[in-house]
């Protein structure tokens, strides 16, 4: 498995969000889904998820539901709360922001007369 | 984010923890099993793939506390574990726990309950609203700085008072006297009649019934028959009987309706019952005019406004004034002299409450920096084993907040307790029915500070030992020679808990020295087996002057015939008080014009019975008595006021005021009494007739046969406790007259004294000190002695070392005494230095007392012997023990 993108702090919600949006998720597939959108390039620590998605619960974003899986086993199901929901466009935005003044701010390169463009 | 949600997970991790760590341990499960699948099908086998799945999710992962911390409890969680830890480290020291929380509660408590009291006895004494803004009517004159001059009001001059503008509210009282005709008994009422808004003014509610209200009408309004009962006529006429309320009550010709009782401590006028304003019988009432000030306007500002006023009204009722004077209405509260006097010394009151909360925390305090101090190896290996200096600081707050907040506990319903002690122990130590409630600001900040100082105290060792040199800590604890240092705060503490403790000390040997110095005080007259009993009779049964002659002297003469008996007189009032005054003037000198003086009606006898001396000339005797001439004597007080160079013997005195002839059906004058004036035939020595705080009033000692009523009051001296004699006597006095109305008076003359207001309050603070300063020196005794025995415990291994070594018993002995024996002698002389600081403050409260001085000494030498007792107990243990013994101790 490769793993040459390392998780950037603060990032981990926001893939959990983005990856039950897409459809009920229990844990083991949340972490399988997120692998599976970055094409198999990042890796959650599995120690990790769960507290995470303790928290996200607890503050509402995502609710839990027991359920059945593929195997016919029980299984606890994450969905995306309405709160949840608006949280991820949320954060979407802000991440596109950041990414987009990252962007700039990483590509400006020296000029010949040694100052900044 | 939806709070909602937060509070059901919190709520489900609290309540319903089962199942939520069943549902956590499931998910992980499943977890496990769908990873250790997915490797499975990657070619794993299936036992390495279970193992391998675990081990992804980590194998330390314990759901529930992980979740706990997601969801905010982490903070929680720990706390909850310090105060689990801290409670089971006290319940292993249970002797340190016990002491610490003890001091801390002895503390709270015993400040809380005593403040509360006297509060409640010395400053919160009338039931009244607004008590403290109510002014007494009183005019000054400068001739005679220490009277106070009462005004009263007619009718349009009341209603000008009452719209002056320093006032809020003004309500006038007026009094009279009504004859009570109930169980053929014949007895003059003090009736104190109420303007209509007096109700809404004092807002007392009644005890029983109601109290007079607006609806009853003021002055010639018609008038509601309803009277409504004081507490004391209650008591003595209708037996405290609660089905009095709609009985008929006969009095002055008129049928009235009883429609309440007022409580106890409404004592409005002293009267015996409470009318409305519409029941005046006179044509016009003359009122005393209790004002209520407005809020900041003080008792000098309202003086001042109505002083003109007032000199108007001078001028209108010449009589009622001083020839020259000024208004100064006076607080409520001042009028109780004794209180004024204790509140003159209030700071020292706060000194006592204030120094006994000190030690209370000092000596919580020192256990808890002695047992920090102890405890540098277990802080040491915490940080070895990686807890930051955060956490175990955060750990001994909460097991300082955990001592702190039991002994408050404690203290809070000590406090309760305490406060109703005294109440049950000695009620007549407090002067009426004195409501006790615990004053919770004071609760608040003897708690607070209790608080504050055992977080400080606790905290100090936590700093000072988190961030030890781990491995010298560690190391050092396997021979732990010397003792540690940093013992200079516990000295310091042990040192200000004695000087407190000493000055406390000092403060109460003032306060006791002063109660006794009240208790020696020179009467003037002998109360000691004196008891006083009321005889009276139906006003028909004797109505001329010849027959009550008669029936005085059957009387007397029954009782003198009762065995134990040694002497029985008539009078008309009781020491250590008395009646009221008497305008007279000396006849032949015109500069001695109208002066007031203490007229009292007393038999020839009084002064053998009550033991007080004659100093000049005689006493009339048994045969002038016989005819009820007009004779006196004087004592020295009036002598030295009103007749300093000349002697008053033979001289004539006349009452201008007294009307001889005014109700000839209840008094009968002699016929040897034409003129309302007495000649003087005698001087005695002063006797206390004030209360035991004033100086004696002059007064006027006058044959009481002179003017007879239909009964007389008797004082009794007996041989034995007087109070043993009174149901003899009463039944003697049946057996000879069935129609007579006997009541004996429930306090004896010497009773009557320790019922004194000033009495009482000096006896209240003698006792109130005593036990705080007894508490003061339990404490810090008991604070001293754990800390060294605590510091001595942990230095048996060195003892141990030392008496190897071959050190005497008796040097390990002075080792100990020696590091302690500067901390008490310096603690003791701060305080001796303080208390003679203080000195000239102690002593109102031990006025003309020399005994100060010597309870210095006494209680200096007895901290001191103490105090090395305390040391010297553990030390002398620690001297004792077995060098092997010691050494295991590790």
């Amino acid at each position: 498995m490769g793993k040459d993108v390392e998780l950037l702090q603060g990032t981990l919600n926001l893939l959990i969000l983005k990856a039950i949006s897409l459809g009920p998720l229990h844990g083991y597939a949340v972490l399988l889904r997120i692998q599976q959108l970055s094409g198999d390039r990042m890796e959650i620590q599995q120690g990790t998820l769960y507290p995470a998605l303790y928290r996200l619960e607890h503050l509402g974003l995502i609710k839990g539901q027991w359920g059945e899986s593929d195997n016919n086993r029980r299984a606890k199901f994450y969905t995306l709360s309405a709160a949840g929901r608006r949280q991820l466009t949320q954060e979407k935005r802000r991440w596109e922001a950041m990414a987009e003044v990252m962007g700039i701010i990483l590509a400006t390169e020296k000029a010949p007369n040694g100052e900044a463009l | 984010m939806s709070m909602a949600s937060r509070v059901r997970s919190w709520v489900g991790s609290v309540f319903r923890r089962r199942k939520l760590a069943d549902e956590l341990a499931e998910e992980m499960h499943f977890h496990v099993s769908a990873r250790a699948a997915d490797l499975e099908a990657g070619g794993m086998a299936p036992a390495e793939a279970q193992r391998r799945a675990q081990a992804e999710i980590g194998s330390t992962a314990r759901p529930v506390e992980q979740y706990r911390e997601a969801i905010g409890l982490r903070l929680l969680d720990e706390t909850v574990g310090d105060v689990r830890y801290g409670l089971r480290g006290l319940w292993r020291n249970k002797g340190f726990a016990a002491i610490a929380i003890l001091s801390l509660s002895l503390g709270i408590g015993a400040t809380t309950a005593m403040f509360s009291i006297v509060y409640a006895v010395l400053l919160d004494i009338y039931p009244y609203a607004d008590s403290q803004r109510t002014v007494n009517p009183i005019v000054h004159d400068p001739a005679v700085p220490d009277d106070w001059n009462w005004f009263v009001l007619n009718r349009s001059q009341y209603a000008e008072y009452k719209s002056a503008r320093s006032f809020e509210d003004v309500f006038g009282q007026a009094s009279m006297g009504v004859q009570m005709d109930e169980n053929d008994v014949q007895e003059q009422l003090h009736v104190v009649l109420l303007t209509a808004n007096a109700a809404g003014f004092n807002r007392v509610g009644p005890l029983l019934g109601r109290g007079l209200q607006a609806s009853d009408g003021d002055f010639g309004d018609t008038p509601p028959n309803v009277v409504v009962l004081g507490y004391k006529f209650w008591k003595t006429h209708y037996l405290a009987d609660k089905g009095v309320i709609g009985r008929d009550f006969k009095a002055g010709s008129k049928l009235f309706r009883i429609v309440g009782v007022m409580p106890e401590r409404y004592t409005l006028g002293g009267a015996d019952v409470y009318m409305p304003m519409s029941q005046y019988t006179f044509p016009e009432p003359y009122l005393i005019a209790f004002a209520k000030l407005k809020p900041g306007v003080t008792a000098k500002q309202a003086s001042d406004e109505v002083d003109p006023m007032l000199h108007l009204f001078a001028k209108q009722d010449p009589r009622m004034y001083p020839e020259n004077f000024h208004a100064r209405l006076q607080p409520l509260l001042d009028g109780f002299t004794t209180r004024s006097k204790v509140l003159k010394n209030f700071p020292m009151l706060y000194l006592a409450v204030g120094s006994l909360l000190l030690i209370g925390c000092a000596n919580c305090s020192l256990l808890l920096m002695a047992r920090g101090t102890t405890r540098k190896h277990e802080f040491a290996l915490r940080t070895a084993v990686g807890a930051s200096q955060l956490r175990i600081v955060r750990q001994m707050l909460v097991e300082c907040l955990t001592i702190a907040f039991l002994g408050s506990a404690i203290g809070v319903v000590l406090a309760y307790v305490l406060a109703r002690l005294p109440l049950q122990l000695a009620n007549d130590l407090f002067p009426s029915e004195a409501v006790i409630r615990i004053n919770l600001p004071i609760l608040l900040f003897s708690v607070g500070l209790a608080v504050v100082a055992g977080l400080l105290f606790g905290l100090l060792p936590a700093l000072k030992f988190s961030r030890p040199e781990i491995s010298q800590v560690l190391q050092a604890n396997a021979r732990r020679t010397v003792a540690s240092g940093g013992r200079r705060p516990l000295q310091v503490l042990i040192g200000v808990q004695l000087a407190l403790t000493l000055v406390l000390l000092t403060v109460s040997g003032a306060a006791i020295s002063g109660f006794v110095h009240l208790m020696r005080l020179p009467l003037g007259y002998q109360p000691r087996g004196v008891a006083a009993i009321s005889v009276g009779y139906k006003k028909d049964v004797a109505k001329t002057w010849q027959e009550r002659l008669a029936k005085v002297a059957a009387y007397r003469h029954q009782m003198e015939g009762v065995r134990g008996v040694t002497a029985v007189t008539t009078a008309d009032d009781l020491p250590p008080s008395g009646n009221g005054t008497q305008p007279f003037e000396v006849v032949g000198n015109a500069a001695m014009h109208e002066t007031l003086a203490r007229q009292t009606d007393v038999g020839p006898e009084y002064f053998r019975t009550l033991g007080i001396p004659l100093l000049q000339g005689r006493v009339w005797n048994a045969a002038e008595a016989g005819q009820g001439l007009p004779l006196a004597v004087v004592n020295e007080a009036f002598v030295r006021k009103f007749s300093p160079d000349r002697s008053v013997l033979d001289r004539t005195l006349r009452f201008p005021k007294l009307e001889l002839t005014k109700t000839p059906e209840a008094e009968t004058v002699s016929p040897a009494w034409q003129k309302p004036e007495v000649q003087v035939v005698g001087v005695v020595a002063d006797a206390v007739n004030d209360g035991l705080d004033k100086p004696v009033m002059p007064t006027i000692y006058v044959n009481d046969t002179a003017a007879l009523w239909p009964g007389s009051l008797f004082l009794i001296r007996t041989a034995d406790d007087p109070k043993l004699f009174t149901r003899t006597l009463a039944h003697a006095i049946r057996q000879l007259d069935a129609g007579s109305y006997v009541t004996p008076l429930p306090y004896s003359l010497e009773e009557m004294v320790q019922r004194e207001p000033a009495y009482r309050t000096q006896r209240l603070l003698a006792v109130l000190l005593a036990i705080f300063a007894g508490l003061a020196f339990a404490l810090s005794l008991v604070g001293l002695y754990s800390v060294v025995a605590y510091v001595v415990a942990q230095r048996t291994a060195e003892f141990g070392i030392r008496l190897a070594l071959g050190a005497q018993r008796m040097q390990i002995l002075l080792l100990v005494l020696r590091g302690n024996i500067p901390v008490v002698l310096g603690g003791t002389c701060a305080g001796l230095v303080l208390s003679l600081a203080l000195r000239t403050r102690f002593q109102h409260w031990s006025e003309g007392s020399s005994q100060s001085v010597w309870f210095l000494f006494t209680a200096v030498t007895l901290l001191v012997v103490a105090a090395l007792l305390a040391t010297w107990y553990p030390a002398f243990r620690a001297s004792r023990v077995q060098p092997s013994t010691a050494l295991r101790t590790e």
